[in-house]
Formats: C-alpha cells, structure tokens, sequence
C-alpha cells in the first residue's frame, strides 16, 4: 500500500483548481525558501525579491510536477537555481556600475530579525558567508544550516558528490580563517 | 590541500568509516594542536549554525502571500500591455516594410492634386522657377508625347511644334494628297483650281 503524500495531495488538489491548496504549499515552505535566499543574498530585500520569484515559478510550474522527486526538492531546486540567477543579475549591474548597495542599506531597518544581539551576530555571519564564492556558499549553508547529505545537495544542484565535498571544505576552510582573523 | 584540515573537517562533517574515525581520534590523544584545531572548527561551525536562525518577526510571513497574488496580478496586467505594445509595433513595422518594398510600388498620381494643394502659391512659384532653368518647355513637351498616347495630345503638340519635331501642318501630316489626287480627274481638279482663287484661298501662289 502507498504511504500517503500530503505534499502530493495538495499538488493534486491544486492542479484540480483549489487555490487554497496552494496557500498551504507556500505556508509549509516559504520559511525554507526565505532563509536560503537570505543567506544567499546577505539581506532582506533581495531574499524578499527571491521569494517571491519563487513563489511565483511554484505556481507557474506545478502543474508540470511528474511526482518524481519530493515536493521539498523540487521548491529547493527552484529556490537554487533562482537565488544564483539573480546573484548574476546582480553582478552583471555592477559590472555595468548599476550598484543598488546604498538603497539596499538605507533599508536595512525594514529587516525582519527584531532582536538587536541577533542581528548583529547574523549581520557579521552574513558578512562572512559574502566572501565565498555562491556554489561553495551554496553548500556550506545546505550542508550546514539545512543538514542536508551530499545526496540531496546533488539532487538539488545537480553537481557531483565529489564536487560538492570540495567545495565543502574550502568554504569551512575559508570561514575558520575569517573567523580565526577575527579572535 | 592540507590533510590535516581535510581530516578534520572530514571527521566533523562525519564522512570518515569507522576505521578512519578511530584512527583520528587515536591521532588527537597524541596530538594536541589537532585536538585543540578540530574543536574549534567544530565550535566555530556551531556557532555560526546557532546566529544563522534568529528570531523573526512573523508579520513578514504572514504577508508573504497576500504579497505574492498582488504582484501576480500586476504581472498578468504587465504581461498584456507588453504584448499589445509588441503586436502594435510589429503591425506598424510589417505595414511600413511592405509599403516601402512592394514589388511594383508607384506614386499614386491621383493624389497629386491633393500634394498640390498643400504648397502656397509661393512655393509653387519657386518651385517653377527652380525646373524651368532646368528643363526647355520642348523638352517638357517630348516628355509628353512619349508617355501618354491620347492623340488629341499629340495633334495638338504636333500642330504647336513644341518638339521641334514636327513636318508640316495638320493637313500635311494627316491628308494623303496623292490619293486624293488620284480620286479626281483633270477636270475636276481644275474647277476646285477655280474655284479656291476665286475664294482667295491661295492668294499667295495668285501674288
């Protein structure tokens, strides 16, 4: 007998025409969805931009979900590929000197995080996650804040374990200096 | 690369065997800059783990969808303005290609009364001025006849000699007097002889 999906269900239900079905997807996930843009991006406005990219590809696309891969994959795998397109975008405007950094900052006060103590120690973790390159920070933040095997990363990103393992240790390589220079 | 941060990390991130594992942690006891090495890599990467989900306020989420239709409708909007500004423009582009590369395109002279119209009297004038140095109105005329075959135009161009082309009258040119001749006898052409000096007709040849 098949284990039921509630994910699946609720796909179902969706591509059957009940928007509510996904409002509940996005409830179940767009913590997820926000956090890794966030980390990716370094501030709120851009993981808020991401998101709702996301969201917006989730709802565009359901209906082409095959069933082969769990729901959380496949939002992962759009949040993935979304966070790094836009970190492009981002790069190609500055290259063309199109630096929207001041706007960004002069915003930081709309930020989420309310604590102080707490937005200061993420501040100076989103600082440092900035230095590495995207595909190592990538990894690091899916292997070390989402706890996800090298598997799974590799189902998301569709890179080799092994690529994926040394892209591991040069990120945490990186970060122990940065946060040895920092001692 | 440096083994010994690749076998830390490797121990922490737990992608040793079981033998490796014991092997390390045998080389930690002998070790102290490894053992001390590896705690704190393993301290730093906690910490990090522990300031990387903070609190939150949850308005944000709770907003997140409400945010999410409002741009999808604006989306939708955007998308249908783009794509009538796109078929316009390219209705507008086909439509000027094909005026201008049609095979066999030429001006419309029935409009030119209408193009005529909107010049002044002065305009015209200068315009006038401008061709007549150019062009000798026999020229003008030439033109004419070769491009319109409506024979009131050409008699009457003949018959003014604007080409310098012309020979003779009308009557010379359209009159076969041999065969006219040839229709009469002596006798008869001698009384129509006649009676043309009685008339005066050809005072001329009677001087």
């Amino acid at each position: 007998m098949a284990v039921p999906n509630p994910d699946f269900d609720l796909i179902k239900r969706f591509n059957a025409g009940d928007e509510a079905a996904f409002n509940d997807i996005v409830k179940r996930y767009q913590k997820k969805i926000y956090w890794h843009a966030r980390r990716m991006t370094g501030n709120h406005l851009d993981a808020d931009e991401v998101t709702q990219e996301v969201l917006i590809a989730m709802y565009d696309n359901l209906k082409k979900f095959r069933f082969q891969s769990s729901l959380y994959t496949w939002i992962y795998r759009i949040t993935s590929t979304r966070t790094l397109n836009f970190l492009n975008r981002n790069n190609v405007k500055k290259l063309l000197g199109y630096d929207e950094s001041n706007a960004r900052e002069l915003s930081s006060q709309e930020d989420i995080i309310e604590n102080y103590e707490q937005r200061e120690k993420f501040a100076e973790l989103e600082q440092k996650l900035q230095k590495l390159p995207a595909k190592q920070r990538e990894v690091f933040i899916m292997r070390n804040f989402d706890d996800m095997s090298y598997k799974e990363i590799s189902e998301i990103t569709g890179r080799s374990e092994g690529g994926l393992k040394a892209n591991y240790f040069h990120a945490i390589n990186k970060l122990t200096e940065l946060m040895g220079k920092n001692e | 690369m440096n083994k010994g941060k690749e076998n830390i990390i490797r121990y922490i991130d737990g992608e040793m065997n079981e033998e490796e594992k014991l092997q390390f942690e045998k080389m930690m006891t002998e070790d102290p800059w490894l053992e001390n090495e590896t705690g704190r890599v393993r301290t730093l990467l906690s910490e990090m783990k522990a300031s990387a989900a903070p609190d939150i306020n949850e308005t944000y989420f709770i907003n997140i969808l409400p945010e999410f239709y409002s741009r999808k409708s604006k989306k939708k909007r955007f998308i249908f303005s783009r794509l009538a500004y796109t078929l316009s423009t390219a209705a507008a582009v086909i439509l000027l290609v094909f005026l201008i590369f049609k095979p066999g395109t030429s001006v419309d002279y029935s409009n030119l009364n209408d193009l005529s119209k909107s010049f002044t009297d002065s305009d015209l004038n200068e315009i006038l001025n401008q061709y007549a140095d150019q062009y000798s109105i026999s020229e003008l005329a030439g033109s004419a006849t070769t491009k319109t075959d409506s024979i009131v135009s050409n008699l009457m161009a003949d018959e003014l000699d604007l080409s310098g082309s012309a020979e003779g009258s009308v009557a010379e040119k359209y009159l076969d007097t041999d065969e006219l001749l040839s229709s009469i006898d002596e006798s008869e052409a001698n009384e129509l002889y006649s009676q043309l000096i009685n008339e005066d007709i050809i005072k001329g040849e009677k001087q």
